[in-house]
């Protein structure tokens, strides 16, 4: 049959398979870049297990029950892979997935201001849900004018009790420049060239007229920007003379800032009652549009390397917040293409995360060919795919799925919408740390949603607030969290259809194996493995229920489940 | 007069070589002879076993009311000085303990540092000022684990007991990697969930662990390492800490010794940190907060410094009562020190031009006084010393020879300190 090639495109159109320039799909391209760099042999593709494992957690957030697991290692569909990864992608796990991981980068585990967390994940799932753009959601984060609590984008630049247009910039470089100005602030970095302190101020002159301001009337706390004058001064720690910079992105040009005679910088001039009035000219919006057009290649390229760290581990620059010249990226092709292509693909981060997920450097095992220099695969190599650690948020889940507690704990029934109320949120948190206090040390109230039994493994597993969470950072409360907490030690008891119900009613040492590894880690188990369930079973027979609680125990514990590997 | 001598600058080299040339054989400056003999225990690599308590006043005592008393100076503020137990040092009258184990202790007080500022003066302070290579350098107490190795005895090698949160800081390891952490104890009490509960055995508990092993050993295969063991770790420590639960119970400790400490967060903290050394944790960190007395110094001081000065020399006693003290490096010390000038708050502000620090313990020179300031106090008066002095210093102490001993960053070597810095003059023993 003759294929019209309009409809050849069309074909491709549909799949998202979009080919660049060159005519090849990106996923290819990917992986010519990294083997023309690797310097070294290439791990063989992962098996079908462990990629159905890693795509699920990266993808939908939690691991695959041992039904989903089965099913997908006896289809014998070639395309298989790619099929499962548009079903993730269609998925409802797939926006909470994502909102999970932007969170994390975003807000970096800080909790407080007007806005609640929920709100602010409502807000985000909803935009990824609807394939919103990523620049029209950043956009969104910063173009704000009015009562921050009606829009829940606000709690990027409000997640403290007050309105910092210091730390705001200094965000607004880390998350979406990938600069970590910090030390720009007072002065040009001593060490990184192309991190100027006025830079820093640039940003910051976009950021510094606005204010939050209470509205008298309604008593509503309103974010308002005053009417600009001038550049922005600022001044060195290193150097006597002030300095002065225009409102400018980096890299990109200055903001000409029109002159209003006094009185005539209004639309609206300013209501009496506190109603905050409508600027001629607003320099927060133009943040916001500038920050994400097309034609700033940095915002572009920030983003690809940050979804593909999520992805693979390691950014094509790394750190992610240190893209300058003197930390050039590992593959610098590759990541202009990338970037080239997700604005051609108008920031769309479904098929950014799709096209990084077909290639075979996404699908590589993690196991490098046996007689490998270890040492000598670095990880910016991507000759072996990259250890990554299950978040906080992976990790309970993957848990209770593995245990079975997903299904029995059930989602909460939907509670009344939080009141940004400070006060209350506080005494909220209150009640409930007393509440797991109390479980930890012996009391009997256990969480009974899923939504409370993650909210204890993040409470555990989460970094600490203000950093990223790049890094492995294992610590002993973790361990000591797996080894002795109530409500993990009480999923590991028999209940309705949970794992060591299903392994209790199975009688064959091989059965029972096959159903513990399927469950907890996601494959099928090794005759050596077999062998140790069964001498297991052999000499704490006396037990079954606990030998088995042990044995599922002792998986959930290993650094295979810990990792997505 | 110079103000602040860094580290690598001619005139501090120079001024090392004066030194060594007019000194060497003299009684203070057996420079030359005890640095050979320096050598030669490092080449003997006695290290092991030894062990670091250090102790952080954050936000900057004021060295004009601790360890530089300038009572007849236009600066100097109320307090007198007082005799010590080494002839002819003396020491703020708020410091009367100390000033009894003066003997045990080598004070420097010609610290002459960089940073004024908090939020990039700890960190430079506790990463000892490294050159940049590109990748964070680990905290002294992070630096120290990885130099001596984990101990044998599997409990947590890097122990910091500070106010406020608990957790694991692996920040603090920096390119080392997160298993060099610290392990962060909130007020000094142990980590939660350290309680296993009774339905689980123990013989079902080592049941358990003997099968996270065995599946560990086997996902370890062609995969690298450092994930793996950091992971193990994690669960190796938890294991050790949880049968030494009797390291966290207060209601064991004399009620002398909670006394003689004081109940307040320092005095209680230091002595959880004598607990835990005495276990044989290898260093320990004891952080106290709010010392940037910005305004009202000399109420303040009054209040705080006795709560450094009672169980600093009671933990100083003790460590040497128990034979400890020849093992256990013991530094003092915070980020800066305090300007002379007295602001209209009545308060000193930051002060890295020149303050004091105190050593004491294994390697150290008992009874040293280290420098000098000018009579106002304001500047150092000859040799000024920077952190990375202080770091050749403290790793000599632990028998870490500096200028030999490298870390391997993925096959990359980097110096452990900055090798244009030495070891404090006079400092050791």
């Amino acid at each position: 049959m003759r294929i019209l090639p309009t409809a050849v495109v069309l074909l491709a159109l549909s799949l998202g398979a979009i080919s660049s320039a060159a005519g090849e799909a990106t996923h290819s391209e990917i992986d010519q870049a990294i083997t023309a760099a690797a310097g070294g042999s290439l791990a063989p593709i992962a098996s079908d297990a462990e990629f159905l494992r890693r795509v699920s957690l990266d993808f939908a957030g939690k691991i695959p029950t041992s039904a989903e697991a089965r099913q997908f290692l006896a289809d014998r569909d070639a395309d298989k892979r790619a099929k499962l990864i548009d079903r993730l992608i269609a998925a409802p796990e797939f926006p909470l997935r994502l909102e999970q991981a932007v969170t994390v980068m975003l807000l970096e585990r800080r909790a407080g201001g007007k806005i609640s967390e929920g709100k602010w994940r409502d807000w985000l799932r909803a935009q990824f849900a609807a394939s919103r753009p990523w620049n029209e959601i950043v956009h969104d984060l910063l173009a704000l004018e009015g009562d921050p609590t009606a829009t829940p984008a606000a709690k990027f630049m409000l997640n403290d009790e007050k309105y910092d247009s210091q730390k705001v910039a200094h965000d607004v470089a880390r998350f979406f420049l990938g600069m970590n100005l910090q030390c720009a602030q007072c002065h040009d970095h001593p060490t990184v060239k192309g991190f100027a302190q006025a830079d820093f101020y640039g940003i910051y002159a976009f950021l510094a007229q606005t204010d939050m301001k209470p509205n008298k009337v309604t008593k509503a706390i309103m974010l308002a920007e005053a009417p600009t004058t001038g550049k922005i001064e600022f001044k060195s720690v290193f150097k006597p003379e002030k300095e002065f910079t225009a409102p400018r992105v980096p890299g990109a040009e200055d903001i000409a800032i029109p002159a209003f005679a006094p009185g005539e910088e209004y639309e609206v001039k300013p209501d009496k009652s506190g109603l905050p009035g409508v600027l001629k000219f607003r320099l927060q919006p133009l943040l916001a549009r500038e920050l994400t057009s097309d034609a700033n290649r940095r915002f572009a390229m920030n983003s690809v390397n940050r979804f593909w760290f999520l992805l693979t581990g390691r950014g094509l620059v790394h750190p992610l917040d240190m893209m300058h010249k003197d930390n050039p990226p590992s593959h610098p092709a590759l990541l202009d293409l990338l970037a080239n292509e997700f604005i051609g693909h108008k920031f769309d981060v479904r098929w950014l995360l799709r096209e990084i997920a077909l290639s075979e450097t996404y699908q590589r095992s993690t196991r490098a060919p046996s007689g490998t220099d270890l040492n000598s695969v670095k990880p910016e190599s991507y000759r072996v795919a990259n250890l990554k650690p299950l978040s906080a948020e992976q990790i309970g889940a993957a848990t209770m799925v593995a245990t079975g507690s997903w299904e029995l704990l059930g989602k909460a029934a939907p509670v009344a919408e939080e009141e940004p109320n400070a006060q209350e949120t506080k005494k909220e948190k209150k009640q409930k740390d007393k509440a797991r206090s109390r479980a930890d040390e012996g009391g009997k109230e256990l969480p009974t949603t899923r939504e409370d039994s993650l909210a204890a493994f993040v409470k555990t597993f989460a970094g600490p607030a203000g950093e990223p969470e790049v890094e492995f950072a294992p610590s002993m409360a973790h361990s000591l969290f797996l080894m002795n907490d109530r409500m993990v030690l009480a999923w590991l008891k028999p209940s309705a259809n949970n794992l060591t119900a299903r392994l209790a009613k199975l009688s064959g040492a091989a059965e029972i194996a096959d159903e513990l590894y399927l469950s907890v880690l996601t494959r099928t188990p090794g005759k050596d493995e077999i062998a140790e369930v069964e001498n297991f079973l052999k000499k704490h027979g006396t037990d079954r229920q606990q030998a088995l609680g042990d044995l599922a125990w002792a998986l959930l514990a290993s650094a295979e489940f810990r990792l997505n590997h | 007069m110079r103000r602040s001598s860094e580290c690598g600058s001619a005139e501090h080299l120079i001024s090392r070589r004066q030194a060594l040339g007019t000194l060497a054989g003299a009684a203070v400056g057996g420079f030359g002879l005890s640095s050979l003999m320096q050598e030669a225990v490092a080449a003997d690599m006695k290290q092991k076993g030894k062990q670091v308590l250090f102790i952080w006043l954050d936000g900057g005592m004021s060295q004009f009311e601790s360890w530089d008393p300038k009572p007849d100076s236009e600066f100097g503020g109320p307090f007198r000085s007082i005799k010590t137990s080494v002839p002819g040092t003396h020491i703020s009258e708020l410091m009367p303990d100390t000033a009894k184990i003066m003997h045990h202790l080598a004070v420097v007080r010609s610290m002459s540092t960089k940073d004024p500022n908090h939020s990039t003066g700890v960190p430079r302070m506790q990463r000892g000022d490294p050159a940049n290579r590109g990748v964070p350098y680990p905290y002294l107490g992070a630096a120290v684990t990885k130099l001596l190795g984990f101990p044998a005895n599997g409990l947590p090698p890097y122990i910091w007991i500070k106010p406020g949160s608990a957790g694991f800081i692996y920040q603090e390891a920096g390119f080392l990697g997160s298993k060099y952490g610290a392990l962060a104890l909130g007020d000094g009490k142990p980590p939660i969930h350290i309680h296993r509960p009774e339905s689980v055995t123990d013989e079902t508990d080592a049941a358990r662990h003997e099968l996270r092993r065995l599946a560990n050993a086997r996902f370890r295969l062609d995969r690298r390492d450092s994930e793996v063991d950091a992971y193990e770790q994690s669960y190796e420590m938890a294991v050790q800490l949880m049968k030494r639960k009797e390291l966290f119970d207060n209601t064991r400790l004399p009620a002398k010794d909670i006394e003689r400490y004081g109940t307040h967060p320092l005095g209680r903290h230091l002595l959880q940190a004598r607990v835990l050394l005495e276990a044989g944790v290898q260093f320990v960190k004891v952080t106290s907060y709010h010392w940037d007395t910005h305004g009202d110094n000399f109420n303040m001081s009054q209040q705080m410094v006795p709560q450094i000065d009672k169980p600093f020399a009671a933990i100083v006693n003790d460590l040497e009562d128990r034979g400890m003290l020849d093992n256990v490096v013991v530094v003092l010390m915070s980020e800066f020190g305090r300007t002379p000038t007295i602001n209209s708050r009545i308060g000193r502000d930051h002060w890295p031009d020149a303050w004091s620090l105190a050593l004491a313990g294994a390697g150290i020179n008992r009874g040293a006084l280290i420098g000098k300031t000018t009579k106002d106090g304001a500047w150092v008066d000859g040799e000024g010393y920077d952190v990375g002095d202080l770091f050749h210093t403290v790793f000599r102490a632990l028998g870490i020879n500096p200028n030999k001993a490298h870390y391997d960053n993925n096959g990359q070597p980097l110096p452990i300190v900055r090798d244009d810095c030495f070891a404090i003059d006079g400092a050791l023993a």
